[in-house]
């Protein structure tokens, strides 16, 4: 009687000692590891503010997890796959990184995802954009989180087509991302009622638009769609106000632009852009109080949805690990699906099975030169368009293990 | 060269130990970037020949590799045979369209040739484009070794990368490595010395083509990825940063360079810009006062001297034994009228003397000479000539007796030989001799003697015969000074 | 004939007009590459560079000094020409004995450094550069709206060009640079400075592509790259248009421009290539260039 009267004592004893044995942390350091690319093209709208939101985003937890020191790492990617991939090795192999963020250009994701799958780590691409990252390559261990090509093509094309511009031609940088990009526009603007009238390629990158912009010109579509990033949008952007595109009544739509990017062109050459985004830093107080903090950091400047996003990623997976009580990848992806995402950058954001954050996302318009009051004072918000009707549906997934749960 | 040996055995033992202290990823990188710098540097270090393409062989046999592995599922080592081969290919091709121009000509056409493979890996669809070729399978080496673990896979890597240099040097210090030296240094001599610099430079071409080949298709079973960094042009530009910084000329240098630009790469990967303005420093400061580069400097300064960059040249020993050897001869022959026999002794002497000790004779690259008479249907005179000359060193082609004008004029066409050696009896040849004259090719020296020339003074300027033999002394003192002014 | 290539005559011939001014821009580009090759027989490959600086130049006298376009086209050249000709001095004149390969890899650094040094400060996406205010407006020609600016960018390149073929060929100075640079030796004995001469060329080639930068910067963006884009494209219309030559390249120019012109509007992904599918067909055929001559 007496053993059966102990055996719940030394059971609860027992798990009591367990738990705090399951409370590991491998290494006995969380570590994260911020990859993008630190001085190319994309290094003003990823780069190292990406790294300072990380930063803030470990700070604002409390610098320990578990009672272990959290370390932020960086490295320059190049935008190249195979430095990307060494740097991703290396960190995993021999620095004893627990989860990779940010990730701009696709290529590098899709060979970063694939690493961190097979050894079970955990990645947040934050600035990377195509949508088969939560589909064809997915990864239970990986993780979209700012925005990606079909919210975009969704957002823009949806709204254009709806306020009048329901023919289209398409200038596509030529290569995966371009393609991509105007394939989900074309579907979501001949679903809205829209025409596509046609599309040049243009090689990626590329100087000159002058004779692409032409052809746009000839075919008399109201809107021109810029399925292209980066430099190639600002260069298309600059010389379309050069050849009186917009005074001659046809609208640009930008596919892919950032805060960055207009500050680049200046809002003369870049009012009445029309752009979906996954954030804005003047959106309300909330944004505004981040975005300062993050601003005195990073020189005067203002946040892009990327490097916002980086640190409601970095937010998100601390929160994970304490919940679940380890920092092994598996348990902490069950427990980042679980929880919701309440920060500044998404209220009520939830994480898909496949990996995508789905959360609000905003159209907005470049205003006109005079009517910015202040520095980084660039949109207007136009609608806000809810998560569930801006990203693609879980079921049209494309996602292998997904579609292996269906069967 | 004891302490060489020695050097290159710490070396390999290092690289036997080496992954257990340094990531072996990082070091299967800077191998396969040291094998291609090393293979780059056969045409530039040996040739002379800068290109600005090779990424197009690394990066496309990188593709054809990967794609192998991955879409055929064939095992690494014949998946890594394919690529090397499609490189080899394309390196043929693109040889024998750019070998024909020189210097910068040569650069800009295979930076063109370049360019255009760069557009077709981004448009053809096997490639990816952008994304590349990803998740490619290292699979099974020989079906059994399983290549998926790092430190296994290093040592495939270690030994490949031996293999390849090995076999670069083995190239190098063989004749066919002496000729390539030869072309680079004065293609015009090594043309009038008889040799086909054209098909020469393109074999090299092609190996060097193939063995960057071979370097991509290893880098892409280290990374498991294909990508377009591969093909693009810095990636051309960065090999030659790799071999300027080792030392252009040298075996190991442009793989020491190689390790280093890697290393720079790797763990300066933070600092984003300033890898580049450090590159730009190190082409600078190569160029201005390192032109040597890292291994250039260090066998400089172990010999202890200044090494010339013409390092075929043998001892200079052996060569001055001869040259002594000829010297006795003559000034024996100085006092006395040698005869045909004495003549012939002596020859036969020096000959033998010479492939006993495997002795090149005057010249480590042997002149040829075509011999003919057309007059004369005995020949005894230009046998003496004949002999002599081979004595020398000289290779000698022999046309024949009574050969026509016409016949000897086409020979000398097609063999551009540096001398040819006629003797003539008759006064009334010299429309003959004229004529022979006349179709010679710029480069080659008519030498030639005979009854003619002795009776008549005139009939050497009559009919442009560049040098007039009197004797077989003569003739040995001719070849002689020759050689001291060509080497001058 | 038109509906059979499937475009209308008037887009046809507004890509013409492109294709010209675009000529015009890679015209006066390469021509201080070609002076610098042909006079010096240096391949400057810091060409791509100085044409950024020029551009920087402009436009940091625009942000910091308030100094307008017109200005900045007479200053830029002259501040990015002083800095060539401090380059001349100390790096490239220890190498005029070598190779020319040395040349070529000794800019290639001094271009990576200047580069990397911007893209540090700079940072990569750019800066805005306005169109000046007395150039813009459209013309409109019926078939195409042309930019004012462009029309500009066409006359100002023509007559650059031509000037300095003028000065080179027929002027004393130009005869005394030429001379200068083919025989040193005896142009020295004639007590004519021929350090000074090959210094003033090389830094006339460097103002150039200062020109050549502030032409470009109210079109394209002004960010530490551009020269980088643009040095191989510049290169190819050199080497076609024969490497000695000056109104070689400068026709080169035109005629490429023409040509990525007619290629955007039939296989557009292959304008960026064709200029390479070009050059070696005609180093090929006529391996010194259209126009050029093999010294």
């Amino acid at each position: 009687m007496k053993k059966m009267n102990s055996l719940p004592f030394l059971l609860v004893l027992g798990c009591l000692m367990a738990s705090s044995v399951c409370a590991q942390v491998s290494d006995n350091v969380v570590k994260i590891g911020v990859l993008n690319d630190q001085s190319g093209t994309y290094s003003d709208l990823s780069g190292p503010g990406s790294v300072e939101a990380v930063k803030m985003a470990v700070e604002d937890f409390g610098g320990t997890v578990l009672g272990k020191p959290i370390e932020v790492v960086f490295a320059d990617h190049q935008n190249k796959p195979d430095i990307g991939a060494n740097i991703a090795n290396k960190w995993i192999d021999v620095e004893k990184v627990d989860m990779i963020i940010d990730l701009p250009t696709t290529s590098v994701c899709l060979a970063v995802q694939e690493i961190c799958k097979n050894k079970n780590r955990i990645d947040i691409i934050s600035t990377g954009a195509s949508v088969i990252l939560t589909n064809e390559n997915c990864s239970p261990t990986g993780f979209h989180w700012a925005y990606d090509n079909y919210a975009l093509a969704k957002g823009t094309g949806l709204a254009m087509v709806k306020d009048g511009g329901d023919t289209w031609f398409f200038l596509t940088a030529d290569y995966a991302f371009g393609h991509d990009l105007e394939k989900s526009t074309s579907e979501a603007v001949t679903k809205a009622g829209g025409k596509v009238l046609g599309s040049v390629r243009h090689p990626f990158p590329n100087n000159d638009f002058s004779s692409f912009l032409l052809q746009a010109q000839a075919s008399k579509a109201k809107v021109i769609g810029l399925a292209n990033a980066g430099g190639d949008t600002i260069n298309a952007i600059k010389q379309a106000a050069e050849f009186g595109i917009t005074q001659s009544g046809q609208r640009l739509a930008g596919l892919l632009v950032f805060i960055s990017d207009v500050h680049s062109l200046g809002l003369k050459a870049a009012q009445g852009l029309v752009v979906t985004t996954g954030f804005y830093w003047d959106l309300n107080d909330e944004t505004r109080a981040w975005s300062k903090r993050w601003s005195q950091r990073m020189n005067g400047r203002m946040p892009t949805m990327s490097q916002a996003g980086c640190y409601s990623g970095a937010l998100h997976y601390l929160k994970a690990i304490q919940a679940a009580n380890t920092d092994e990848a598996k348990a902490v992806s069950q427990k980042m699906r679980e929880l919701p995402v309440n920060d500044f950058f998404a209220k009520n954001g939830k994480v898909r099975e496949d990996g995508r954050m789905v959360h609000d996302m905003y159209l907005v318009q470049v205003k006109k030169p005079e009517e910015s009051k202040y520095p980084w004072d660039y949109y207007k918000i136009l609608r806000t368009i809810p998560g569930d009707e801006a990203y693609k549906p879980l079921a049209e997934t494309q996602c292998p293990y997904l579609l292996d749960k269906k069967k | 060269m004891r302490h060489i040996k020695m050097g290159h055995i710490a070396l390999l033992a290092a690289g036997l130990v080496a992954p257990y202290f340094i990531y072996p990823v990082f070091l299967m990188k800077s191998l396969c970037f040291a094998l291609f710098a090393a293979a780059f540097n056969l045409l530039l270090g040996y040739v002379g020949l800068l290109s600005f393409g090779h990424a197009a062989f690394f990066g496309f046999g990188a593709y054809v590799c990967g794609h192998a592995a991955k879409i055929w599922g064939l095992t690494p080592e014949l998946a890594m045979l394919t690529g090397t081969a499609v490189g080899s290919f394309m390196g043929l091709l693109f040889g024998w369209l750019a070998i024909r121009r020189q210097g910068i000509y040569f650069a800009m056409i295979t930076l063109a040739m370049a360019q255009m493979v760069y557009f077709f890996c981004v448009q053809a669809p096997f490639t990816h484009g952008e994304d590349g070729i990803q998740a490619i399978p290292r699979g099974f080496l020989f079906g059994l070794i399983d290549l998926n673990s790092n430190m296994t896979l290093y040592y495939f890597v270690l030994t490949v990368f031996v293999l390849g240099l090995l076999f670069l040097q083995r190239i190098i210090h063989s004749p066919f490595g002496h000729v390539l030296k030869a072309v680079r240094e004065n293609e015009p001599r090594a043309i009038s010395l008889g040799y086909k610099t054209h098909r020469y430079k393109l074999l090299a071409f092609v190996l060097s083509a193939g063995i960057s080949s071979l370097a991509g298709s290893m880098k892409v079973l280290v990374f498991q990825l294909a990508s377009l960094t591969d093909v693009h042009w810095h990636a051309s530009g960065e090999v030659v940063l790799m071999t300027l910084l080792g030392g252009v000329g040298t075996v190991l240098g442009p793989a020491v360079g190689a390790f280093i630009v890697a290393a720079i790469q790797n763990y300066l990967a933070q600092i984003g810009a300033w890898v580049t303005i450090i590159q730009g420093v190190i082409f600078v400061v190569c160029v201005l006062t390192f032109r040597r580069g890292i291994i250039g400097e260090l066998e400089a300064w172990w010999l202890g001297r200044t090494r010339s960059r013409n390092d075929y040249a043998p001892d200079p020993g052996p060569f001055m034994e001869f040259r002594q050897k000829l010297l006795d001869c003559l000034n024996g022959w100085e006092s006395t009228s040698p005869t045909r026999e004495s003549y012939l002794n002596a020859a036969r002497e020096l000959t033998t003397w010479r492939s006993d000790r495997n002795h090149p004779g005057l010249w480590a690259l042997p002149p040829l000479m075509l011999t003919a008479t057309i007059d004369d249907g005995l020949g005894h005179g230009l046998e003496v000539i004949e002999k002599l000359a081979e004595a020398a060193g000289v290779r000698i082609h022999s046309l024949g007796l009574l050969q026509s004008p016409e016949s000897i004029s086409e020979a000398c066409r097609k063999l551009a030989p540096r001398f040819l050696g006629l003797t003539v009896l008759q006064l009334d040849s010299d429309d003959w001799v004229a004529d022979i004259v006349r179709r010679l090719p710029s480069s080659t020296l008519l030498v030639a003697g005979g009854p003619a020339f002795q009776y008549d003074e005139d009939f050497a300027r009559r009919t442009g015969t560049h040098v007039v033999i009197k004797n077989g002394a003569a003739f040995l003192q001719f070849l002689m000074e020759w050689e001291e002014r060509a080497t001058a | 004939m038109f509906e059979m290539i499937g475009i209308p005559p008037q887009a046809f011939f507004g890509q013409l007009l492109l294709g010209v001014i675009n000529g015009s821009f890679y015209a006066v580009l390469s021509l201080g590459l070609a002076l610098i090759f042909g006079l010096l027989n240096v391949i400057n490959f810091t060409h791509g560079a100085q044409y950024m600086l020029g551009a920087y130049v402009a436009w940091l006298s625009m942000s910091y000094a308030g100094v307008n376009y017109w200005l900045s086209l007479l200053i830029a050249p002259v501040v990015v020409g002083t800095f060539g000709i401090l380059m001349e001095r100390l790096f490239l004149r220890w190498l005029y004995k070598l190779d020319h390969l040395y040349g070529l890899l000794l800019t290639f650094g001094l271009a990576l450094i200047i580069e990397g040094v911007f893209r540090q400060f700079f940072g990569i996406s750019g800066q805005p550069y306005p169109i000046p205010p007395q150039l813009t407006g459209l013309q409109n020609l019926g078939f195409m709206f042309l930019p004012n600016y462009r029309a500009w960018v066409v006359m100002a390149s023509l007559f650059i060009c031509l000037s300095t073929w003028l000065v080179i060929e027929k002027t004393r100075l130009g005869a005394y640079l030429r001379a200068a640079t083919e025989n040193p030796t005896l142009v020295q004995a004639f007590g004519i400075n021929v350090p000074l001469m090959i210094t003033l060329t090389y830094g006339l080639g460097v103002a150039l592509a200062a020109f050549a930068g502030v032409l470009a910067a109210p079109i394209y963006q002004v960010k530490p790259t551009m020269g980088a884009d643009m040095i191989i494209v510049v290169f190819a219309v050199v080497v076609i248009g024969g490497m000695g030559s000056i109104m070689g390249s400068v026709i080169t120019g035109f005629i490429l421009g023409l040509l990525e012109g007619l290629t955007k509007v039939f296989y557009p992904e292959a304008s960026n290539t064709i200029i390479f599918v070009a050059m070696a067909v005609v180093l090929l055929i006529k391996p010194a260039g259209l126009f050029g001559r093999i010294n």
